[in-house]
């Protein structure tokens, strides 16, 4: 068999895009109840995905093939997503960052011999990636298990007296409404019109400010304030940073709770099933293969926790507006003057688009083998490319308009889980497995969308829609496998 | 058949260490609060200790198949 040593490279770039690292990065950054078992999970759900025995797509299913290319165009959605956010938190207009990883992911599709090497785009920035962190250590002079301990020991994430949005005000890059947990005087840094809701006991009340440079109003405990992204605004020294968590204990020990617990099992399945899919090798993996997917993988979770601890460390105001999508970014520019933090972070901006290139690549290869072993139509099959050339476009379009990236990355492992139903259910016949994945992927998608008008228990249930669209798929396939059987020795 | 046994116990295994790792954060003893040199146990096992476990075992297992 050929086993060419990218073939764990492979692998691991469809999982390690830019939409994983700023999520676990963000998570950590904010504190999120879930923070460290979503690191644990991102890491454990590819590596099972590894253990499988190798597969080629050359005896998929036609209906599993679709889902496929289904779940690999929603996964690159999720990523040109975070690809925008990290423009935003950049403070650059999302549609240039968007338009950045469409051109990226074209290039790669137009040109054959970049596209074979593009995968290895993932290791360019996965380094990127380890010289972001480590430059925020070496600035800091820190380790990260030490920046967590200086940031968990905060009696509260406060403004610094030198922080630019205390000095001279800054605007926050995208709408926004702020909660105050004390009371604190803002000053308005441009003319804007300021909607601040009040409450008393019960009762709320919103008013709208009408505000000119240098004036100020100042808001009680609970009061939350709508600004536009164009407001700029100054906060007072010492108050609490809007927003973010009161001290770093709460930081670093938040209240989980059974359902953080829940809601972790229902993330860590869908993700679980739709590496599974995904990431199943197509060959055996050389030894150096065997060492370095895992290691690879390994390294590029632990370095955006990493730079979500340091962010964390640099200071709560990195959590305000834009930022907050991807607040590693913008910590250099908080710690070091420039050109060093126009350095540390041009190295950040570029490991978020290295790896998105080794996805895009990665993901390009998985949708052109899909539909090759889909028997597809004439024009299809002269030109393999252009199902993922038409995907992307949708994905550009769709992306210039704000989404919750992970979410979406949930959404495509999840879609994609439903195709795994074919390897237990192969035992019934293609076309009984074809009528399983339909059907898991019909429902999937139904509760996807229907989510929101669903009562409570099952809009609970339907917030993780593979946990129940995956067996569903299973028994129908089970189902059709005995049917299609019993039809076929009733006609012998 | 060593290459079964190991790739199931290697399965197990990272189940295993998300298990454990959901015990912590959801146990009502808080054990995972539990401050270990200034970090929580729970950010110790999840951040460091299993993430290093699940990836060795992995190689293992991976290097014996192939």
């Amino acid at each position: 068999m050929n086993r060419p040593p990218s073939a764990a490279l492979r692998a691991v770039a469809v999982w390690t895009g830019p939409v994983l690292f700023i999520t676990v990065a963000a998570r950590v950054f904010a504190g999120a109840p879930n923070a460290p078992l979503l690191l644990l999970a991102a890491l454990v759900a590819p590596l099972a995905a590894l253990l499988q025995s190798p597969a080629d797509d050359d005896d998929l299913a036609p209906m599993t093939a679709v889902v496929l290319c289904g779940s690999a165009a929603v996964l690159l959605w999720a990523n040109v997503l975070a690809i925008g956010d990290a423009a935003a938190a950049l403070g650059v207009d999302r549609w240039r960052g968007v338009a950045v990883a469409g051109a990226c992911a074209l290039i790669v599709a137009l040109w054959r011999a970049l596209a074979a090497r593009a995968v290895g785009a993932v290791v360019l920035g996965i380094v990127f990636a380890i010289g972001a962190v480590a430059g925020l250590g070496g600035v800091t002079s820190v380790a990260p298990w030490a920046a967590w301990r200086e940031t968990s020991a905060q009696l509260a994430l406060d403004f610094a007296d030198n922080s630019e949005w205390v000095t001279e005000g800054r605007a926050l890059g995208e709408a926004a409404t702020l909660t105050f947990a004390e009371s604190h005087r803002v000053t308005a840094e441009s003319a804007a019109t300021w909607r601040v809701t009040e409450r008393e006991g019960a009762e709320t009340t919103t008013r709208e400010w009408k505000l000119s440079p240098g004036d100020a109003l100042t808001m009680r405990p609970g009061d939350r304030l709508a600004l536009d992204a164009r407001a700029r605004v100054r906060f007072e020294s010492g108050k609490r940073v809007p927003g973010a968590l009161p001290s770093g204990v709460a930081w670093a020990d938040p209240d989980r709770g059974i359902a953080a617990a829940v809601n972790f099992v229902g993330t860590v399945l869908t993700l679980i099933g739709g590496a599974l899919v995904l990431l199943r090798p197509r060959h055996r993996l050389s030894r150096v293969g065997a060492v370095a997917a895992p290691a690879s993988l390994v390294v590029a979770i632990l370095a955006a926790g990493a730079a979500g601890i340091y962010a964390a460390h640099a200071g709560a105001e990195l959590g305000l507006g834009a930022s907050a999508r991807a607040p590693f970014l913008r910590a250099p520019a908080l710690l070091l003057t420039p050109p060093a933090s126009v350095a540390l972070t041009v190295t950040a901006a570029l490991a978020l688009l290295a790896l998105f290139v080794g996805t895009a690549a990665a993901l390009r290869e998985r949708v052109v083998a899909a539909v090759a072993a889909a028997e597809p139509p004439r024009l299809l099959r002269l030109h393999p490319d252009l199902l993922w050339i038409a995907m992307l476009g949708a994905v550009v379009c769709a992306s210039v308009r704000p989404a919750d990236a992970w979410q979406v990355m949930l959404t495509g492992c999840g879609l994609a889980a439903c195709a795994w139903t074919a390897r237990p259910a192969e035992n019934y016949g293609p076309r009984a497995v074809g009528v399983g994945v339909a059907c898991g992927a019909a429902l999937f998608v139904g509760l996807a969308l229907a989510r929101p008008m669903l009562p409570w228990g099952v809009a609970a249930l339907a917030a993780y829609p593979a946990l129940v669209a995956v067996p569903f798929a299973h028994v129908i396939a089970a189902a059709a496998g005995t049917v299609f059987g019993a039809a076929a020795r009733s006609y012998r | 058949m060593l290459k079964a046994v190991s790739q199931r116990a290697a399965v197990v295994t990272l189940c295993t260490l998300l298990a454990v790792a959901i015990v912590l954060a959801a146990d009502p003893l808080h054990l995972g609060g539990v401050r270990v040199a200034g970090v929580s146990l729970l950010w110790w096992y999840a951040g460091v200790a299993a993430p290093l476990a699940a990836v060795a075992v992995t190689i293992v297992a991976l290097a014996l198949r192939s």
